[in-house]
């Protein structure tokens, strides 16, 4: 046990590595915009928590279809709600709906692909066809397809997209798994009877920890494009609390009267998922030793 | 389905249409011993087979994806082509971003800006229509063409970057070294050496691109109010019509897998290192 403690620490020390991962960071346009809209989105969500320049919920029919102004940066809907505060509070569903489901994916997909990685040649063909069957549908098809049942909240939509991506997290960890079992320092582990956990704790989580934080910032963006696709169609958050995709679904019917409020929640949109693209493009070519 | 204040009476009668007073498990092994006979069951809503009211919608939504696929391949290839002959040049830069912005924003998004711009203020496009194919095949194109392009916008600019970068790659590889020094014109070059390397993965993701526009056709019907399977769905789930949900369902995710069959069996005729 000392042993793979010290050699780990041996690792860390090494600042020659540390240094130049900096170093490659701060090269990566790409990552350094991405973690800066990132960054800004959460500044913002943080803030509609403690404070919104109007109440969101708030009707004001006098001050309806109010185009963009100083008072209000995104106009008014058809109650006079202010747009901005809507938007702000949305990104607080658009992050806990993108956190929750793939927290899911990523807990299951983990489960399920180290059984399979690490199970017999039998285990590992039923876990992996039927993830393959699941992946047959498509997220949002899964998605409607458990909502017609459960009905339709964001809750459920969160779930379910959870679930449809599950077959990704699980496939990527079976394949990095199966690649490190045949390592040597793997072979070696098991030979010594180095402990189920502890083997993978040590010696197989270290090695898909890389192509594990890619996918998980890619699925945030998938995550939060798929949620706002459902609420645009009803079948998410449900009224009075806003999200992105609800809020182009209500002001579509006022393309022509007041067509700023199809704009901003979309431009939200793009930026929440642009971030999380960035970032997940830039962790990817970071965690590349050939790059 | 009723209300909540429904005669006992018209209940039962109901719940003895719509067989619901047989055990779940029976219900079950008889929806799955139809199913393999292809019957999808009655649509409670339009009191029709649930075959025939998904063929019905078919049209439109085959309409878009064929016409979406076809604008996606010739698109990026087009441009893909041209970034990479114009590597590293304002052209390839601009492009390049462009493709970052068409990932990130969302197709149905695109939908409602493109519908307002070209149906509402242009007025060149029609709205909420679909004309068939026997109808001409401009009236037919108009109908679904801004469908089509919204919905086919993340696949194009997923496609271009692929064909760039994998074009790219090829470039560096000793043949074309070969053919350059045997003499062979720069055209032959691109299209005969790299190209036809390159396209065994852009093959393959234009497989995936094609389920993800089908897929991507529930949301964009939704949006330019088209009447086919999408919008069936839709409505389908906001009425309870719980047959025709499965039937669309269990359609779609057939033609993924069929798709996605297609697309290794067209990998391996293109490219014969590669076998099922």
């Amino acid at each position: 046990m000392k042993k793979s403690e010290k050699k780990r620490t041996e690792a860390f020390d090494s600042s020659e590595e540390l240094r130049r991962t900096f170093r490659k960071i701060r090269r990566h346009h790409g990552f350094i915009v991405g973690f800066l809209l990132l960054f800004s989105l959460c500044l913002l969500t943080a803030t509609s928590l403690l404070f919104t320049p109007h109440d969101p919920y708030k009707m004001n029919p006098k001050a309806s279809f109010q185009p963009p102004s100083w008072n209000h940066p995104f106009g008014t809907d058809d109650f006079g709600r202010d747009t901005f505060s809507r938007c702000m509070v949305g990104s607080q569903t658009a992050l806990l709906v993108g956190l929750v489901s793939t927290s899911i994916s990523l807990g299951f997909g983990l489960l399920l692909g180290l059984l399979a990685g690490l199970s017999s040649k039998w285990v590992d063909e039923i876990i992996m066809r039927l993830m393959d069957g699941l992946y047959a549908f498509p997220a949002i098809l899964f998605a409607i397809a458990l909502i017609s049942v459960l009905g339709s909240n964001v809750k459920n939509a969160t779930i379910a997209i959870g679930i449809a991506r599950i077959p990704i997290f699980a496939r990527e960890v079976r394949n990095s798994v199966r690649q490190v079992r045949i390592k040597n320092f793997a072979v070696a582990a098991r030979a010594m009877g180095v402990s189920y956990p502890r083997q993978i704790l040590f010696y197989y989580l270290p090695s898909i920890l890389a192509p594990l934080t890619v996918l998980t910032s890619s699925s945030f963006a998938y995550t939060i494009l798929s949620e706002s696709g459902l609420s645009y169609l009803g079948l998410g958050s449900q009224p009075p609390f806003p999200s992105w995709g609800r809020l182009l679904m209500e002001s579509q019917r006022f393309l022509t009267r007041a067509p700023w409020l199809s704009v901003f929640p979309g431009i939200m949109i793009a930026w929440a998922v642009l971030a999380f693209t960035l970032l997940g493009d830039g962790l990817r070519d970071i965690a590349d030793p050939k790059i | 389905m009723l209300g909540l204040d429904a005669d006992s009476e018209v209940l039962s009668a109901l719940r003895k249409e719509l067989n619901l007073e047989a055990p779940a498990i029976l219900r079950f092994g008889h929806w799955i011993a139809d199913l393999a006979s292809g019957d999808f069951g009655r649509s409670i809503t339009y009191r029709k087979p649930v075959t025939q009211v998904i063929v019905e919608s078919l049209p439109p939504t085959l309409s878009i994806t064929i016409v979406g696929s076809a604008l996606t391949l010739v698109l990026s290839l087009f441009l893909g082509i041209l970034a990479f002959k114009r590597h590293n040049r304002w052209f390839d830069y601009a492009l390049t971003l462009g493709s970052q912005l068409g990932i990130v924003i969302p197709s149905f998004w695109m939908g409602i800006l493109l519908l307002f711009v070209f149906t509402l203020k242009l007025e060149w496009f029609p709205f909420g229509q679909y004309a068939p194919l026997r109808t001409g095949f401009f009236s037919w194109l108009r109908t679904i063409f801004l469908p089509s392009l919204s919905v086919s916008l993340v696949a194009i600019s997923m496609m271009m970057r692929m064909v760039r970068s994998s074009l790219l790659e090829n470039a560096r590889e000793d043949f074309v070294r070969t053919a350059k020094s045997k003499g062979v014109p720069e055209r032959k070059i691109v299209y005969k050496h790299i190209l036809k390397n390159a396209l065994g993965p852009i093959v393959t993701l234009f497989g995936l691109q094609i389920s993800s526009i089908l897929a991507g056709t529930i949301v964009i019907e939704n949006v330019f109010s088209i009447p086919g399977i999408g919008r069936l769905l839709l409505l389908a789930v906001q009425r309870r019509d719980l047959p025709v949900v499965q039937g669309v369902v269990l359609w779609i995710a057939t033609m993924t897998v069929l798709i996605n069959i297609v697309t290794d069996f067209v990998h391996m005729l293109l490219d014969p290192r590669v076998s099922l």
